[in-house]
């Protein structure tokens, strides 16, 4: 049991990640006849050793999510997710919505 | 080796007041989404124990102020941390979209 | 104090963990209410934890590996963490999909969003769930 053979093969483990919530939003009631598309938006931020001052990626994901549709978003849903690495990690914001347009 | 590294690592992070997310939401965004409002609330507190959490009702009320009589859309409400210690600032930071008429 | 810890262990195995709740707006006005749920989950596994354990249960030369395997671990696997670590951050991801399936019209209200899980010590299933009414 030499740390030696752990090292290795400890390494492939370094890829683990957790979710920490998931939002959802009220959905509208949406016509079958309207247009309606899914768009998704996903942001991220690197992190050292728990080094950051901002969480401003957060914002740029609703900017990029409505960059998409010029129309009413609904049924948006916010996933808040980490990825865990070697002395960094990596949080992830990811939306998703309905685009009514027309 | 691992402890001295642990400790460094605390230390420096204590001393540089780093963010760190707790939650994110984000309701139904209008098609017009021209005026934009804003509001933010906190709560200092000395080793992050705290007694209340009303500070969360000022950044609703702040942001009902701002659309009086009319609907805020597109809510993207951000509840954070902030870290000085032995201080940890809660933060809630609310956007959203006032329509009126 | 070994047994203790293990003890303790076994105790908990099987318990229920609540991260996180959300309800929406409830709107009866519109029709009659029929429940739906989609419930997403993985496996989790806290190999960190699972080491600790295995240091708690040996001795000597073993527990002084266990611990080094742990250190290691922590190491690599560094970052904020609800509940056990993945190995799969996308099966939360088809959400929405499975709820216009469960609902085609999208006429959704009452809408409950949950981050949950069931929890056996190191092991766990991890679970983004969703309980709401359709209304038809």
């Amino acid at each position: 049991m030499k740390i030696r053979i752990f090292l290795p093969l400890m390494l492939l483990t370094g890829c683990t990640h957790s979710v920490h919530m998931q939002h959802v939003s009220d959905f509208d009631h949406v016509s079958a006849a309207e247009k309606r598309s899914v768009v998704t938006a996903e942001t991220e931020q690197t992190v050292v050793l728990g080094f950051v001052f901002d969480t401003d990626y957060v914002d740029q994901a609703k900017q990029q999510l409505m960059a998409q549709c010029n129309g009413r978003l609904s049924a948006v849903t916010t996933q808040y997710s980490t990825s865990h690495s070697f002395l960094h990690w990596t949080n992830k914001i990811r939306m998703q919505g309905l685009c009514s347009e027309g | 080796m691992f402890k001295r590294f642990m400790t460094m690592a605390v230390l420096m992070t204590a001393l540089t007041g780093c963010v760190s997310l707790n939650s994110v939401s984000l309701t139904q965004i209008p098609a017009e989404r021209s005026n934009e409002i804003s509001a933010t609330s906190s709560s200092w507190t000395f080793l992050g124990i705290a007694f209340s959490n009303d500070f969360v009702d000022e950044a609703i009320l702040d942001l009902k102020s701002q659309c009086a009589g009319g609907k805020v859309e597109g809510i993207l409400t951000k509840f954070q941390h902030t870290v000085f210690i032995p201080v940890v600032i809660r933060e809630v930071v609310a956007t959203g979209y006032c329509h009126k008429g | 104090m070994r047994w203790t810890a293990l003890l303790v262990l076994a105790l908990t195995a099987g318990c229920a963990r609540l991260d996180h709740v959300q309800i929406g707006s409830i709107d009866q006005s519109q029709g009659e209410l029929v429940p739906v749920s989609v419930r997403l989950s993985e496996t989790g596994f806290d190999a960190t934890a699972a080491a600790e354990i295995g240091r708690i249960a040996s001795r000597g030369r073993t527990a002084e590996n266990f611990k080094q395997l742990r250190d290691i671990l922590a190491l690599i696997n560094m970052g904020p963490r609800t509940g056990n670590p993945v190995f799969d951050d996308t099966y939360a991801q088809r959400l929405q999909e499975y709820l216009l399936v469960e609902c085609p019209g999208g006429r959704l209200t009452g809408i409950r969003a949950i981050r949950e899980a069931k929890s056996a010590g190191p092991v766990s299933g991890e679970i983004v769930g969703v309980d709401a009414y359709c209304i038809r």
